[in-house]
């Protein structure tokens, strides 16, 4: 429990950075969303309803007020609370994350265990060409290549959208799912493959195997269960990126979440609703990582506080 | 009588960035029943490799080229992918690591670890493998071993651990145990403990032992037959006592830091010069004549192989003669 | 009398570590990924010479063609040259993942080295806002940034600069923590010479190396970073060529003309891979053996 408490400050830091966003630009925060052509009046309005009149202290202490409350601002486009024009995105983003996560796992687990079991041999150049291709590769760009041969030519899958029933929800996040996973799955099975080199090369392997053991179960005894630490520590490190992927992979796929949310906010210069995305964002990936390191804690006796 | 333990003609092979070389080239002995053997040299010489190609536990890279290892008259048959040894030839041999921290599963308790071989090996039952394992913590010297059975191989002093692999080696019941180093890590108190403990056990279940350092201090306390490496090669073997009294290898000679320095003959323990050849780029004929004060051209020309110079001790030099002249001239002076 | 012998000169040395230059001949990583490199910026800085197009010329007669030999590699809706504009679009793209990276080097070096040796309430503070930093999911941060400073080259280098200064701050703290320790430090830090020397002259040659391998890795984030923004509109500003808005255009015609979004995801892939190997081939040549 003392990481839940060690993680506070991180918290509070990320509440401040997205508080000083508006104000990283020397001169008026509300001239710069309405642009420099904008009437004074409309400039004066926006300040009031702002809050950029008060003392600066003051517009942190009504913001954090306004966090802890649940209240994340109004919306400035939409004239109504950002919590209504947020949560409706939620789902989607939480879904596609899982998706992602998933077939991450799926492709990266098999191809460094793969390649680490055939060190140097055929299978492992060919998992370490595939994941050196990956490594430059626009996510997004992989989406497009895809939509071209999978939805349009193929029609296996839709060419964009998020559907109204489950399985359609479930047809519509493969792609894109896919496509966010590999944002991420060169630098795992990279990562992966050495750390499961060092479990296979350790000393305790063969001191199993030298107790006569089957072989079934020196792999799942000893090396999987010792290779599942790096593994979900890895994820955890990554799941940042990960999720940030997924912003530009919604604009490509025309899914409606939170990533396309801050994008059209962006577009339309509605700070408070950027603000709140980039808040939620940042405390989903925090609680992420905290709960890795609880499951890592859990595995591995070594860093078990005592 | 056979011996237990025989080793013919071992040759491994091991690649390192691409380039393979020979990391055991030739090396035999043999290890009578309830005898001792310890084999010497400094590091990289070859002599942990030769012990894991005994086992079948070469690490990758590694390849078994040719060889016989005989088990009290059963060749036993290689699997050249370092899964070991098949299941009856288990209870003839076990091994020790040099690091017991990593060569015991960080994730598993220790007792847990000992209790595995007799519970998946030998097909005791749970509960009989737990006392099986209990009752080798207090063999081993562990005090306290129904609370320690639980502990995490991390909380343990490196003494213990040491203690705890040998429990570990000992729990599938072999007739042979091969240590690799098991006494390096440790401070001296504690190796004499644990040389001690080898010992004990020895007499007490009759084991053999093959005893592999770098630390020639060692040599005494534990085997009674020795054996030089160097390079991948022995250069030298016989009885421990006769070994160390008198070499017949220069090489056994300098790691004794025999002065053979006729201007200064106060014995101050001398660096054999020169240092250990890349594997890759190893000089021809006898290894080791670049750093050896009685070399001749012979010794670059000849492939030298072990000779018997003595009724038990066998040395791979051409001078090993000159040698002992001069050993015994520096001694009478 | 003792007998004494010459030992035997035969000239066979023990073997020495080769010198740098054999090591990187060696290294069919490094060398892959130099030519891959070089290839693409010699292509690019030659852009002028071998771009037959301004990137911005139009050409409505010929517009959203494929492959020809007026168009080596087509033309965009707009009939601009897609080989032209792929040309000087890398030129752009590269010189800005190059430059952005050069502040948070420079920066996170110097802090990450000056929060290991010092420690201390200075270290934990910097360690307090690198976790922060990192809480971010990366791009939302960029994006957000990027909005905040303003769009185009100078809003990604400020993007940049503020948040990818941690990665190197960090793997230079841990290396320098484990320097500090090290028994020759302590020697040369005994010998009298000023904390600051011995900073400079010994623990950072050594600290520095895994912070030049990340350099390459570095740049080809910095330069998916470009293409993503560029994708998004809120990168090089229009009519700038870059790849990351060429991608974007092409994407509007994939049912007529599949081709133009192809080839700057490729450029981007080719790039990404050279230095990517390049990166890996310094690992393995500046690895102390």
């Amino acid at each position: 429990m003392r990481r839940i408490l060690l993680s506070i400050p991180v918290v509070l830091g990320v509440v401040v950075v997205t508080f000083l966003l508006l104000r990283l630009i020397p001169g008026d925060p509300a001239r710069t969303l309405l642009g420099p052509h904008a009437p004074n009046s409309a400039i004066v309005a926006l300040r009031r309803q702002l809050g950029l009149d008060e003392p600066i202290w003051r517009q942190f202490w009504a913001y954090f007020y306004g966090l802890v409350h649940g209240n994340l601002g109004t919306s400035i486009y939409y004239q109504a609370p950002v919590t209504s024009v947020v949560a409706p995105c939620l789902p989607l983003t939480a879904s596609l994350v899982l998706v992602a996560t998933l077939f991450a796992v799926i492709i990266t687990v098999p191809a460094a265990a793969l390649a680490a079991t055939h060190q140097d041999r055929l299978a492992d150049h060919a998992v370490r060409l595939f994941s050196l291709m990956g490594l430059g590769m626009p996510s997004f760009w992989l989406g497009i290549i895809l939509i071209v041969f999978f939805s349009v030519d193929l029609h296996w899958f839709p060419v964009g959208g998020y559907g109204t029933t489950f399985w359609q929800h479930v047809h519509s996040l493969v792609l894109p799912g896919l496509c966010a996973a590999f944002g991420v799955v060169p630098v795992l099975i990279r990562s992966l493959r050495v750390g499961m080199l060092e479990v296979l090369r350790a000393d305790f392997v063969a001191t199993a195997r030298a107790k006569g053991l089957r072989s079934s179960r020196v792999t799942f005894v000893h090396v999987a269960r010792n290779a599942l630490i790096p593994t979900v520590n890895l994820l955890g490190i990554n799941i940042a990126y990960l999720v940030g992927g997924t912003v530009v992979i919604e604009r490509v796929f025309g899914l409606n979440g939170l990533g396309n949310a801050m994008l059209t906010a962006i577009d339309v210069r509605d700070f408070p609703v950027v603000q709140s995305i980039t808040l939620i964002y940042a405390l989903g990936v925090i609680a992420v990582i905290l709960i890795t390191d609880l499951v890592t804690a859990r595995l591995d006796p070594r860093i078990r506080l005592k | 009588m056979t011996p237990l333990l025989e080793v013919e003609d071992l040759v491994v092979e091991m690649r390192r960035h691409g380039a393979a070389f020979r990391a055991v080239d030739g090396v035999s002995f043999s290890l009578e029943r309830g005898g001792a053997l310890a084999i010497v040299g400094e590091s990289g010489c070859g002599k942990s490799i030769t012990l894991r190609a005994i086992m079948d536990l070469l690490p990758s890279g590694g390849r078994l080229v040719s060889g016989r290892v005989v088990v009290d008259g059963v060749e036993l048959e290689a699997d050249n992918r370092g899964r070991g040894r098949g299941h009856d030839q288990r209870e003839r041999m076990s091994i020790i690591f040099q690091d017991a921290l990593s060569a015991l599963n960080p994730v598993a308790t220790v007792g847990n670890q000992i209790a595995e071989a007799p519970r998946h090996v030998l097909a005791l039952g749970r509960n009989a493998s737990r006392e099986r394992a209990i009752e080798l913590l207090r063999l081993v010297g562990i005090p306290d071993p129904e609370r320690r059975y639980h502990a995490y191989p991390h909380e343990l002093s490196g003494g213990t651990r040491q203690r705890v692999m040998i429990a570990i080696a000992l729990s599938s019941e072999p007739a042979i145990l091969l240590c690799d180093e098991p006494t390096t890590a440790l401070d001296v108190t504690i190796q004499t403990q644990i040389l001690a403990l080898l010992c004990e056990l020895r007499e007490a279940r009759g084991l053999s032992l093959v005893f592999v350092t770098h630390d020639l201090s060692v040599v005494s306390q534990v085997a009674e037959q020795l054996a030089v490496m160097y390079t991948g090669r022995l250069v030298e073997t016989g009885p421990t006592e006769i070994v160390l009294g008198a070499p017949r290898h220069p090489y056994t000679a300098g790691l004794l830091g025999a002065a053979l320095d006729v201007d200064t003959p106060e014995r101050e323990p001398i660096a054999i010069p020169g240092s250990i050849p890349d594997p890759l780029r190893l000089p021809s004929g006898c290894t080791f004549h670049p750093r050896c004060r009685f070399a001749t051209l012979d010794c670059v020309t000849t492939d030298v192989r072990l000779e018997p110079v003595g009724p038990d001790q066998e040395a791979a030099c051409l001078h090993s003669d000159a040698l002992a002249a001069a050993l015994a001239g520096a001694g009478r002076d | 009398m003792a007998p004494s012998f010459q030992p035997v000169e035969t000239g066979q040395e023990v073997a020495r570590r080769p010198s740098f230059g054999s090591r990187v001949l060696h290294s069919p990583t490094f060398i892959a990924g130099a030519v891959m490199t070089a290839t693409m910026v010699t292509l690019v800085l030659l852009s002028p010479v071998i771009g037959r197009y301004s990137p911005v010329a139009l050409d409505p007669l010929h517009a959203l063609s494929g492959p020809s030999a007026l168009h080596w590699l087509g033309t965009d809706e707009l009939g601009r040259d897609t080989w032209s504009r792929l040309l000087y679009g890398g030129r752009t793209d590269l010189q800005v993942g190059v430059l952005a990276v050069v502040f948070p080097f420079c920066f996170g070096v110097f802090i990450g080295t000056v929060c290991g040796y010092a420690g201390g309430l200075l270290d934990t503070i910097i360690m307090r806002i690198v976790d922060v930093v990192l809480a971010f999911p990366f791009y939302v941060l960029i994006i957000a940034l990027v909005f905040a400073v303003g769009v185009g080259t100078h809003g990604i280098y400020i993007a940049y600069g503020l948040t990818d200064w941690v990665v190197y701050a960090r793997t230079t703290r841990s290396a320098t923590m484990i320097a500090r320790k090290l028994d020759w430090v302590a020697a040369a830090e005994g010998g009298g010479i000023s904390r600051a020397r011995v900073l400079w002259r010994h623990i950072l040659p050594s600290t520095i190396t895994q912070a030049i391998v990340y350099v390459m890795s570095d740049i080809v984030i910095v330069i998916l970073v470009v293409v993503a923004l560029g994708y998004l509109g809120l990168g090089i500003q229009p009519p700038a060529p870059d790849w990351g808005s060429m991608i974007y255009d092409g994407q509007n015609f994939l049912q007529t003309d599949q081709w133009m979004a192809v080839f700057p995801g490729l450029a981007v892939v080719f790039t990404g891979i050279g230095l990517s190997l390049l990166g890996d081939g310094l690992a393995d040549v500046l690895r102390p053996e």
